[in-house]
């Protein structure tokens, strides 16, 4: 409708943001001819839910592939699956691929994710580093599952602990080993922390904060783990969860201005006109700030997507920046943090803590008395009120009439304090 | 044109038939937490309602939810949960601000309505009339606000 | 087990303890669930001789096999003790969601023992229970208690808790679950006063499972549309609350009036069902998965009895209000909400307040003694007197002893309009001699919801009979007494039985529990239960000769109305009810009744 003339256009990455540029595209434009191009040779799978293939909770692979399978067909575009891109010519505006390859486009969406940081540690090498980031990895862990029962996790956050559970067999070993003073520190404030590192010592998970892995020596079929204060750790396995980096190193000379990710404007599009980026490669502005972040979250890359996919087709739609947000298991215990918990922008907490209950609920305010995060352990029933309360930018009042923040926030709660106007 | 469960908070009595109803048909047991639908209701407000998923147009679950386990069929109405493929990681309750899709402990899956295929339980059991299966022409969100202004009249500030 | 969760929470609150015990199944078979299971666990576990306030005493709160379930007004529980009041079992039958929530959080009963060292309160979980410190509730209204415990456990508990006047011991206070719904009768918030315990939490999240689930949901849809059909049930409750009774009743002309001294009330039309409609009420709110909705959410923009709250109900609209005179619906609306927030069971408190009216107009009682003039009428007086007794202040701490007590201190019980020391609700038998003889023989003294006479007798369902005919009406009597009780054991609501009776009943109990049974079997369940508790009676001392009426209620002749000239004429029909029940002249029940239904 908007757009009439063809046009050639460029998706790289078959994942979350790339898939939903693609429909959000295809629903407006069903002329132009599309490339899809990914390094991986699979299908679209989701990457977020991997752990759970390892664990046996996914029946196959099939269970990740996220598209039926005449999806791609029914887009009606060029696959180019299994190819590696090389370069992009912003001039000539050409995707340079392996093998001499090029295709040319008018438009282009970079959506190239991120890979797993791997430190240099003395006898340790790449390839025997574990990294859980694609289907590849998910399936070597999954082979390994039943030959490995002492394994150490080098750093605290969320893909070790999921990785953790993953593998976690009863009657094994496991160390966590991180150098900030708190697991999840990315996530989690000190407290909340507490509750998840006391949970996971119940189940025999061993943690060393502030420390490092140096080496690992191995004397004959043993692999002994070395850390900075000396100690030698025995293990079967190590598994690097010290976050990702962009995939970027493509775009190193073609003009595309670039800092930690890919730096895109509020139409998510790049300083190079008709070329976009979304996900976990993009620094997009943030919900709060504006400024530049890297989200690395599912939703926010398939929002991301969507409205660079709608900006391809000729819209001029804004990205209103994506809230934080995380939810995940810690061996039953559900932890939720969504928004800013953390910065100088929080000026008052409500806290709850239970310690008989191991709950604890702290919805943070800014200045103005509105709602800009909140963390949640063990009692999370009002995630989503909660996260739809901080996207709206609501003030948390109302929240202390009663004390009635100490329990789960209904949406009935939050219509009957709208139409009472305490909202 | 297409039936929907439309909301009449104004008829509600906060009774949860409703949940007992939609419990009992989706798990054959009676468990509220187990409902699709929930009643909201506080202390001694004359504030009560059933809570149930509007079937968004742009459902903010599905766009969540990173198993492809949130569905909505070609040319349907009704987004659903698909129990084989989902994981169970909440990310959609997190991105619903409604809560209407929510986390089932004892299956380890989210559960949201269905509208029964077309046969919604809770509706049948509404002594009242509070929740109906009619033909919806206004646009969801229309419909919403619509709803938020009957709440108004009928939630009249009850402060001594 | 379906229907049943299977398991008895027992907390010991002298030692600070809780276990969990399995439920008898066959226990459950004979005596139901509710009132029935509870009144047989009281009666083997304590002497019933023994003090209501002492640590022997126990408090059971039970839920039926049908609590928690879709089957019309599923959602009672009821509070079964040694009453204060009466001295007899006590079995106090209330809704909201309190019970429902006890059994999502898998439990069918609640036995608390022995008595706190201070003020604490339960919080039940999921399978578990906490004994938490309740020092600083201690003094609070019933609605602040809750909300306060809300707050420290979770939005989504039900709280069951008592106000100032079941810690002061006023012996017809209540249990107040939600706020606003009641375990009303007989004392039983005195008794959990008496154990320190302010509140019982609860909070579940597990499921009650069902039979034949196929069976229940038809027995479900087929109560629901009977109760859908039946003009009482959907319109008369739904429109006007239980005061839809007001008009009917006094144009019967047995509408008690200034204590009984009259039987037509010249005010009934302004406290009637359809004026509350029109001046207080809100909007309508019904009970855990009830399809009638009675409760009325109602508020007064009166400065002078400003409240918002929920009710009065028929019976709390009449005491307050016809029994005392008043006619004013605002200051009735305000005493009912102060015995809801007090804590107190508003029938008692209301006839006691006549009664002391009565006393007043005689000049027995004066204004010295009550530190104020106690005129028929004075609705300033009657709300005074109201908080006065739930606080136990001033001539309020007598009055907290209820009329009979009251009475007899100034030498003239005969003025207290009750049975068994229990207060009487809003019909006066002599417009309807059935239900003086249910009065006389219900087994926690005066009470309407043991044997409700007034629906054949005035209302005319299942089929009229003549109100002041006293032949069959033990026959009745008797059939309606056991027919409450399995309605009481089996946790739904009487208010159902204007459209459902027993056959219905039965179809949910078997589609519920997946038990064989007849209808035979059932009725024979609920005469068991009454047996029970006369058995307990007895055991405490309190006889046959106790089924009396007030000498006003026998011999003084009503003076005006339909009813003029009536007296109860229980010598009629006393002896042939006795004969009914099985039980010889002394009103004790003989060997072979008790062999055949399984209590020897």
């Amino acid at each position: 409708m908007l757009l009439k003339r063809k046009k050639r256009i460029v998706i790289i990455g078959n994942s979350a943001a790339g898939l939903s540029a693609l429909e959000a595209l295809r629903k407006r434009d069903s002329l132009s001819k599309v490339t899809l191009i990914d390094q991986e040779p699979y299908p679209a799978y989701s990457r977020v839910i991997t752990p759970y293939f390892i664990m046996g909770g996914i029946k196959g692979e099939e269970g990740l592939f996220l598209r039926d399978k005449g999806y791609y067909q029914r887009m009606d575009i060029k696959m180019r699956f299994g190819t590696e891109v090389l370069g992009i010519d912003t001039r000539l505006r050409e995707v340079l691929l392996e093998g001499g390859k090029k295709e040319v486009f008018d438009l282009l969406m970079i959506a190239t994710g991120s890979s797993p940081v791997r430190p240099r540690i003395r006898g340790l090498k790449n390839d025997e580093m574990g990294v859980l980031r694609n289907l590849d990895h998910a399936r070597q862990l999954k082979d390994l599952k039943p030959k490995v029962s002492k394994v150490l996790f080098l750093g605290g956050g969320l893909v070790s602990l999921q990785t953790l559970q993953a593998l976690y067999q009863k009657g094994g070993h496991y160390t966590i080993v991180a150098k900030s003073n708190h697991l999840l520190s990315q996530t989690l404030d000190q407290e909340a922390s507490e509750l998840v590192e006391q949970h996971l010592e119940r189940m025999g998970i061993r943690i060393l904060k502030g420390r490092d892995l140096v080496q690992v020596k191995k004397k004959r079929d043993k692999k002994i783990a070395i850390l900075d204060d000396g100690e030698e750790i025995d293990v079967d396995f190590v598994f690097i969860g010290k976050g990702v980096q962009p995939n970027i190193g493509f775009l190193r000379r073609s003009g595309i201005k670039l800092k930690r990710g890919v730096l895109v404007n509020q139409q998510l599009e790049t300083n190079i006109e008709g070329i976009y980026a979304a996900g976990d490669v993009a620094e997009a502005p943030d919900f709060f700030s504006g400024e530049k972040v890297n989200y690395g979250l599912w939703p926010s890359a398939v929002e991301q997507g969507e409205i660079a996919g709608k900006n391809m087709a000729g819209l001029k739609e804004v990205y209103p920046g994506n809230l934080k947000m995380n939810v995940t298991r810690v061996f039953a215990m559900p932890i939720v943090s969504i928004g800013d918990t953390g910065s100088k922008r929080v000026i008052e907490v409500l806290v709850k803590k239970d310690e008989a209950r191991k709950i604890y609920r702290k919805i943070c305010l800014n200045g103005q008395g509105v709602v800009v995060g909140a963390i949640l352990i063990n009692q999370v029933e009002d995630l989503g009120v909660l996260h739809g309360l901080i996207q709206e930018r609501k003030s948390g009042e109302f929240l202390r009439s009663k004390d009635l923040w100490k329990s789960p926030v209904s949406y009935g709660f939050l219509l009957k304090n709208i139409l009472q106007g305490k909202i | 044109m297409i039936k929907k469960i439309s909301v009449y908070p104004e008829k509600c009595t906060a009774c949860r038939l409703c949940e007992l109803a939609c419990s009992f048909k989706k798990i054959g047991e009676f468990n509220p937490v187990a409902s699709r639908v929930r009643v909201s209701m506080f202390g001694e407000d004359a504030f009560y309602t059933p809570i149930i998923c509007t079937q968004c147009d742009e459902a903010w679950c599905m766009k969540a939810c990173p198993s492809g386990a949130i569905t909505r069929d070609a040319g349907a109405r009704v987004v659903k949960v698909n129990r084989e493929r989902c994981v169970g990681c909440r990310m959609c309750t997190l991105a619903c601000p409604f809560g209407t899709i929510t986390y089932y402990a004892p299956e380890g899956k989210a559960i949201k309505c269905d509208e029964c295929d077309g046969q919604p339980e809770c509706v049948l059991f509404c002594p009242t009339g509070a929740l109906k299966y009619e033909e919806e022409s206004t646009p969801t969100r229309l419909k919403r606000m619509e709803t938020a202004r009957k709440l108004e009249s009928s939630s009249k500030e009850v402060q001594p | 087990m379906k229907g049943w969760v299977g398991k008895i929470l027992r907390v010991d609150l002298t030692k600070g303890e809780w276990k969990v015990e399995e439920l008898d199944r066959n226990l459950a078979q004979q005596f139901i669930g509710g009132r029935g299971l509870g009144s047989k666990i009281l009666f083997d576990e304590i002497d019933p001789r023994i003090d209501p306030f002492s640590p022997d005493n126990k408090l059971i709160m039970a839920t039926g096999p049908l609590t928690g379930t879709s089957a019309s007004a599923a959602g009672r529980y009821m509070a079964i003790t040694k009453s204060p009041l009466t001295g007899t079992i006590a079995c106090s039958n209330s809704g909201g969601h309190f019970g429902a929530e006890l059994k999502f959080a898998g439990f069918d009963l609640l036995i608390i023992e022995g008595k706190a060292k201070e003020p604490v309160y339960l919080y039940v979980e999921d399978g578990r229970v906490e004994i938490r410190e309740a020092k600083h509730l201690w003094g609070k209204t019933t609605h602040e208690a809750t909300d306060q415990i809300l707050s420290e456990t979770d939005i989504d508990a039900r709280v069951a808790c008592i106000g100032p006047a079941g810690e002061k011991l006023v012996r017809f206070a209540c249990i107040i679950n939600d706020k606003h719904r009641a375990a009303g009768r007989s004392g039983v918030g005195a008794v959990m006063g008496s154990k320190y315990l302010k509140a019982v939490a609860v909070r579940g999240t597990g499921s009650v499972g069902i039979a034949n689930k196929e069976a229940f949901r038809k027995a479900t849809l087929d109560g629901f549309q009977k109760v859908k059909a039946n003009p009482v049930t959907s319109t008369g409750l739904p429109t006007y609350g239980t005061a839809v009774l007001v008009n009917v009743i006094n144009q019967h002309g047995l509408f008690p009036t200034r204590n009984f001294q009259e039987g037509v009330f010249e005010g009934a039309e302004k406290i009637s069902g359809e004026s509350m409609a029109e001046q207080i009420l809100i909007r309508n709110r019904a009970c855990f998965a009830c399809p009638i909705a009675c409760g009325r959410v109602t508020k007064t923009s009166n400065p002078k009895y400003a409240y918002s709250g929920e009710g009065p109900e028929y019976e709390s609209d009449w005491s307050l209000g016809a029994c005392c005179g008043v006619d004013q619906i605002d200051a009735i609306g305000r005493a009912n909400y102060l015995c809801d927030t007090l804590g107190m069971d508003p029938i008692s408190a209301g006839v006691t307040i006549a009664c002391s009216m009565e006393l007043f107009q005689r000049g027995i009682l004066t204004s010295k003694e009550v530190g104020r003039s106690l005129n028929f009428g004075d609705a300033d007086a009657m709300v005074e007197m109201v908080k006065a007794t739930g606080y136990r202040e001033g001539f309020g701490d007598a009055l907290a002893e209820g009329s009979y007590r009251l009475a007899e201190r100034y030498g003239h019980p005969e003025y207290s309009m009750s049975v068994k020391k229990q207060e009487f609700p809003a019909y006066d038998g002599r417009g309807a001699q059935g239900m003086g003889l249910q009065y006389a023989t219900s087994n926690r003294g005066a009470c309407h919801v043991r044997g409700y006479m007034i629906s054949p007798e005035i209302l005319g369902a299942p089929q009229k009979l003549d109100p002041f005919e006293t032949e069959e009406k033990a026959g009745w009597t008797k059939a309606f007494q056991d027919t409450t009780a399995i309605v009481d054991s089996s946790g739904i609501c009487l208010f159902n039985t204007f459209a459902i009776g027993t056959p219905e009943i039965l179809e949910y109990l078997k589609a519920a529990t997946g038990l064989e049974m007849s209808l035979e079997d059932l009725m024979k369940a609920g005469e068991r239960i009454w047996n029970l508790e006369r058995l307990f009676n007895l055991k405490a001392g309190i006889t046959g000769k106790e089924d009396r009426l007030p000498d006003r209620i026998v011999k003084e002749p009503m003076p005006e109305g339909p009813a003029k000239g009536k007296v109860v004429e229980l010598d009629k029909m006393l002896p042939e009810y006795y004969e009914l029940r099985g039980w010889d002249r002394d009103g004790v029940p003989t060997k072979e009744r008790l062999k055949t239904l399984g209590l020897e």
